[in-house]
């Protein structure tokens, strides 16, 4: 790592242990770099599989992920936690993945300029058969995820499975605190009719 | 009713992100508002429904692979270069041993009491500060010369005596 003006308070070396492992990475540290995969793989993966819905897919780009890591190591400068950095990387990577699909694969749902999915999802809930099963739900979730406009789906997921702050979802999706609620909000509205059917059970 | 600004206060109260005061606000109009309250239950249940997002792992192999497209291929370069160091130490360490030698060829010292029944050589502090002038004769053409290397790491000079400086010369530092 190019010797930088860190402040002090800011730097998350001093007190996370990821991002500590990334300015040793910067210095030369291959093992550090290691040790970085195996601690954090998992939820990048996870965060990639509930972005996209695809294991194969999730997994593939959690490499892409470590692999921009890999090459960013010398201008890594630890004011950014590592895991918040990852994840942007992550979303950054699925969206483009995602747009570089479309048309190929499942489309998500637009909802117009509210981005309320309430028409469209008159048609697209998803119908419990009688006797639902843990499985039918788990996919039926799955399925309620993706048809989330893009937008909607990485904060919720990012606050519902990462457990983040608005702040830190703030940091990771680039936009501003008040549209992250607002966006959670609006994607609460939309899950509730997707699943609204098992709410009633 | 449920307004728009009802909902986005419900979930960021789901969430703990209302601030002291729009916290305040939020519970009195719940107090008042039993539509608010059903969407708070329901929001509640929803909440509770998406621990139902699958939990599958990564493939065993994943690091392996993660690991293969990152270091994988610099490995190899990175070994290289540690070795190229060391060798490029330990001729720093043994340009400065020669110049030492030499100007000691040139300049014997006075003669000091030394403990008998042991070799060791000694440098004065005097020798220290020429050292340090010497630094500059770590270029020395010389050391192209592997024999030369090889007895510089062989052969480390140990000072025991307390009243004048110890150096230890011996293999390079990297």
């Amino acid at each position: 790592m190019k010797p930088g003006k860190v402040k002090q308070g800011r730097d998350y070396s001093l007190r996370d242990e990821d991002t500590r492992l990334m300015v040793a990475f910067g210095d030369g540290s291959q093992r550090a770099f290691e040790r970085l995969v195996r601690r954090n793989q998992s939820r990048i993966f996870r965060l990639a599989k509930r972005y996209l819905g695809d294991h194969a897919w999730a997994e593939d780009i959690t490499q892409d992920v470590f692999v921009r890591v890999f090459n960013a190591a010398e201008n890594y400068q630890p004011t950014a936690k590592f895991s918040t950095w990852a994840y942007r990387i992550t979303v950054n990577l699925c969206l483009n993945a995602l747009r570089d699909r479309k048309g190929h694969g499942e489309v998500a749902l637009d909802g117009g300029a509210d981005g309320n999915l309430s028409e469209e999802l008159e048609a697209e809930s998803v119908h419990p058969s009688e006797g639902m099963e843990a499985e039918e739900l788990s996919e039926a979730v799955s399925e309620a995820l993706s048809a989330l406009p893009e937008s909607q789906r990485a904060v919720l997921v990012l606050r519902r499975y990462e457990d983040l702050s608005y702040d830190e979802i703030a940091e990771v999706t680039g936009k501003p605190a008040t549209a992250v609620k607002s966006l959670l909000a609006r994607a609460r509205q939309n899950l509730k009719s997707l699943l609204g059917k098992y709410l009633r059970e | 009713m449920s307004c728009e600004k009802m909902r986005e206060d419900i979930s960021a109260y789901l969430d703990g992100e209302l601030g002291e005061r729009e916290l305040a606000a939020f519970r009195s109009h719940l107090e008042s508002c039993a539509d608010c309250r059903a969407e708070l239950a329901e929001q509640e249940k929803l909440w509770a429904l998406l621990d139902e997002g699958d939990a599958s792992e990564v493939s065993v192999d994943l690091t392996r692979r993660i690991l293969e497209s990152t270091v994988g291929p610099h490995r190899e370069r990175e070994m290289r270069r540690r070795r190229v160091r060391w060798v490029a130490g330990v001729a720093a360490a043994a340009s400065v041993l020669i110049a030492v030698v030499l100007w000691r060829g040139m300049n014997p010292p006075v003669p000091t009491s030394t403990k008998s029944g042991e070799e060791v050589g000694q440098l004065d502090a005097e020798t220290v500060a020429v050292i340090k002038k010497l630094e500059v004769l770590e270029n020395l053409e010389i050391l192209e010369d592997l024999d030369l290397l090889q007895a510089a790491a062989e052969n480390p000079i140990i000072i025991e005596n307390p009243d004048t400086v110890s150096v230890v010369l011996g293999e390079g530092s990297s």
